[in-house]
């Protein structure tokens, strides 16, 4: 199971915001001004702390934090 | 004048860095086209005999293009092991086809725009344009894999959203066209945002219109995403209540004339959304690494294209944004804001109202 809090701390941290902006309905377009480096950066962030491949074409800006987590729980083990 | 010994050094140095620069873009075409930066990133640091066997490849080309690869820094080399390796930046840039940082489309644009060349001659020499359909196929796949990162990281979340009560409408809704769509990555994106609007996609060149189709149908997106081989200039007046020009609208001959016809089909309070690539009004301002790469692909595709068109208006692909103002003011707008700028790019918002 992956647990939530993880990867909302994981978002807080790439973008550089205080952790109580991130909350599972909002949308990472909405918690930062995001540049494409950031999307590659969170799949770098989730790959290293939880061993799993995002695939590139389902994490977009406007998934909201929960919708992150279900893509993470459904990707492939590295 | 006579010349400086040391600027002339430094700028000898400096050409020569761009002419490895030059042939390095054809070994990353190579290396996409033959797996190799993927087979590095899911097998980790390989030798040559490693690399070739993993990807079917003859292992003395495969040597002299790691050793190549490694001169360029693309890849990184461990002399003790005699292995290869991507680093998690390298793989970003140059193996994670739908990441964001993915480059490989600026390659393939600019090794397949060069193929061009000779024709390019004449036409220099005779004014005469060059066409979309008549550049190697790898322009327009590679024109799409090129914007792709910035769409995915932009439009649907910031570019949308900034036009006034566009989102709430798709959200609702709405009729969507995409004109000069090329091969939908635009349209597809826009369709999975906002799934309750439909959107249609419009480009002349059939190929991408044909590669776009497959796309929509795989992903399970045709009920409500399709796409015509139509002219920016035929658009059908739908009452949209939004027409969308990504990236294109420069390359269209006659881009006043298309923004009246988008003007006519919209609906009354419908809006027309611009995205052109980020420029400054003069020359000096677009004097950048950035504005490097766009005026080079303008010279080699985007104004032969126009050029190649009825009228030939040729904007290039940095016109700025006070003339991309006075084109939607010639074609009616009455209303015209810029609603968003990002790295790349800026967005025009225009209204009849």
């Amino acid at each position: 199971m992956i647990d939530p809090r993880k990867i909302e701390d994981l978002v807080a941290e790439v973008l550089h915001v205080p952790r109580s902006d991130v909350g599972p309905d909002r949308r990472l377009c909405d918690i930062a001004d995001l540049d494409s480096l950031s999307l590659v950066e969170i799949a770098s962030a989730v790959d290293d702390a939880f061993g799993v491949r995002v695939p590139g074409d389902g994490l977009t800006a406007i998934l909201t934090v929960s919708e992150l987590v279900d893509l993470v729980a459904r990707a492939p083990a590295r | 004048m006579r010349v400086d010994r040391a600027k002339l050094e430094a700028f000898v140095e400096r050409a020569f860095g761009d002419v490895g620069a030059a042939m390095t873009a054809s070994l990353v075409v190579l290396g996409d086209r033959l797996g190799l930066y993927r087979a590095l990133a899911s097998n980790g640091p390989s030798t040559s005999v490693e690399l070739a066997g993993a990807t079917g490849t003859s292992e003395r080309h495969v040597r002299e293009w790691l050793r190549a690869q490694a001169a360029a820094l693309y890849v990184d080399y461990d002399d003790a092991s005699g292995r290869y390796g991507l680093s998690p930046e390298q793989a970003a840039v140059f193996a994670e086809e739908s990441g964001t940082a993915c480059m490989l489309g600026g390659f393939q644009l600019a090794v397949a725009a060069g193929r061009a060349v000779d024709r390019l001659e004449d036409s220099f020499r005779s004014g005469s344009g060059l066409a979309w359909h008549e550049h190697d196929e790898g322009v327009p796949e590679g024109t799409a894999r090129f914007f792709r990162p910035a769409y995915v990281t932009h439009l649907a979340g910031t570019w949308i959203p900034a036009l006034r009560g566009v989102a709430d409408r798709l959200r609702l809704g709405a009729l969507v066209a995409d004109v000069g769509c090329g091969r939908g990555v635009s349209t597809m994106l826009m369709a999975r945002a906002f799934p309750a609007s439909v959107f249609v996609g419009f480009d002349d060149h059939a190929d991408s219109i044909d590669a776009a189709t497959r796309e929509a149908e795989t992903s399970g997106l045709a009920g409500r995403c399709r796409f015509e081989t139509r002219g920016a200039k035929d658009l059908p007046a739908a009452d949209w209540d939004l027409v969308a020009f990504l990236d294109c609208l420069h390359d269209m001959g006659d881009p006043v004339g298309t923004l009246r016809r988008a003007r006519r089909a919209l609906a009354d309070d419908g809006t027309v959304m611009v995205v052109e690539p980020r420029a400054g009004d003069s020359v000096e301002d677009n004097l950048t690494p950035i504005g490097r790469v766009y005026y080079a692909a303008s010279t080699l595709v985007c104004t032969p294209a126009s050029l190649a068109q009825d009228v030939g208006a040729a904007l290039g692909a940095q016109a700025g944004e006070a003339r991309l103002r006075e084109v939607l003011a010639s074609a009616g707008f009455a209303h015209v804001r810029k609603a968003a700028e990002t790295r790349h790019h800026m967005v025009l918002e225009a209204r009849k109202t």
